[in-house]
């Protein structure tokens, strides 16, 4: 598992995964945008979890957008409009968490995170061939990409209470 | 759908992608927007028993076409996704999807092509772009899931995935 000074190193250059100028990273923004504008909210609060520089998080439609980022390095060039927090802050109707729940991770941690988190969607992201299938509450979309070499996936959960991971 | 007609702007300019509000009214087949244009949800009232699809086409939601001013007489506004959506829930319409950039699949790898069918939303129809398509396009289509697919091409063809759409007829 990446140790905080390994992430503070990979950090220490802006966008070390060039999500800013590889068009597979601004599809996958635009994607993932584009279906939570068709889910047709303007949510109160959202967080993202591991957000990186918030290459996506500045652009989700909340009145108060919640960053979690291990990296101070990154957590640095979040956008203005991100506020960074240290563990959720309450309830969220929007948590997205994309790129994170794979294996090489503390997964666990994260997942816990989220259920502890959310009130309302759940949007997960990543490759699909590594992405764990944590259940968040009931799946109401699922979408897939082909991203780089792999297929994305990116799947909306409505978050349900009485979900066996809470807790 | 069967017998899905094609239009693109409601408004009085004279050009193929221009349909009057009358022209419109008259239509008794299902109607297949491209776009969507503004001018269609400026116009929603003459959609009232009306039926048919949607194609929206991500990249332009809320924007204009630019990108096409080479084929048409002016700049026209997209509906957002919103307005989009309010249409077919106020009216007999289903959302389907014209790609993200409207770019000629034809034209496009393999991968390229799989993003650009790629719907951000539930969907059924698909719209190819220019009305082009290809054995490569379908095979793609008919992987994204999509249970027919059409061109814009004039005249009648009896294949889910190459189904062609004459456009609303001129009175």
């Amino acid at each position: 598992m990446q140790t905080k000074q390994e992430l503070e190193e990979w950090y220490e250059q802006d966008d070390p995964w060039e999500y800013t100028v590889t068009p597979d990273d601004i599809y996958r923004k635009r994607f993932y945008l584009t279906v939570l504008e068709g889910l047709g909210e303007y949510y109160d609060r959202a967080l993202d979890v591991g957000a990186g520089e918030g290459f996506i998080t500045g652009d989700l439609p909340a009145k108060q957008i919640h960053a979690i980022e291990m990296s101070d390095n990154a957590a640095s060039r979040l956008p203005k409009n991100v506020e960074r927090v240290f563990a959720p802050e309450g309830e969220y109707d929007l948590v997205l968490v994309t790129g994170l729940l794979y294996r090489q991770y503390d997964h666990e941690q994260i997942a816990r995170l989220v259920l502890e988190a959310a009130s309302k969607h759940v949007c997960i992201g990543g490759i699909q061939d590594w992405l764990l299938p944590y259940p968040f509450g009931r799946l109401i979309e699922t979408f897939r990409f082909p991203y780089r070499e792999y297929t994305s996936v990116f799947n909306v959960y409505k978050y349900e209470r009485y979900s066996p991971w809470k807790g | 759908m069967e017998g899905l007609r094609l239009a693109h702007n409601i408004g009085d300019e004279n050009h193929p992608n221009y349909h009057t509000r009358e022209q419109i009214l008259a239509c008794d087949d299902p109607i297949g927007f491209d776009g969507v244009y503004r001018n269609v949800y400026e116009n929603q009232d003459v959609l009232k028993d009306k039926s048919g699809i949607m194609f929206v086409m991500g990249n332009f939601l809320g924007g204009n076409n630019e990108f096409d001013l080479k084929n048409v007489p002016k700049l026209e506004r997209y509906c957002t996704m919103h307005e989009v959506k309010e249409l077919c829930s106020l009216y007999t319409f289903e959302i389907g999807w014209h790609t993200w950039s409207h770019r000629n699949l034809c034209e496009l790898s393999e991968k390229e092509i799989m993003q650009e069918i790629a719907a951000p939303f539930r969907t059924r129809y698909l719209r190819y772009p220019y009305g082009e398509y290809c054995d490569k396009v379908i095979e793609c289509a008919k992987r994204a899931g999509y249970e027919k697919a059409y061109s814009a091409a004039q005249g009648v063809e009896d294949h889910q995935y190459k189904i062609l759409s004459n456009y609303v007829e001129r009175i």
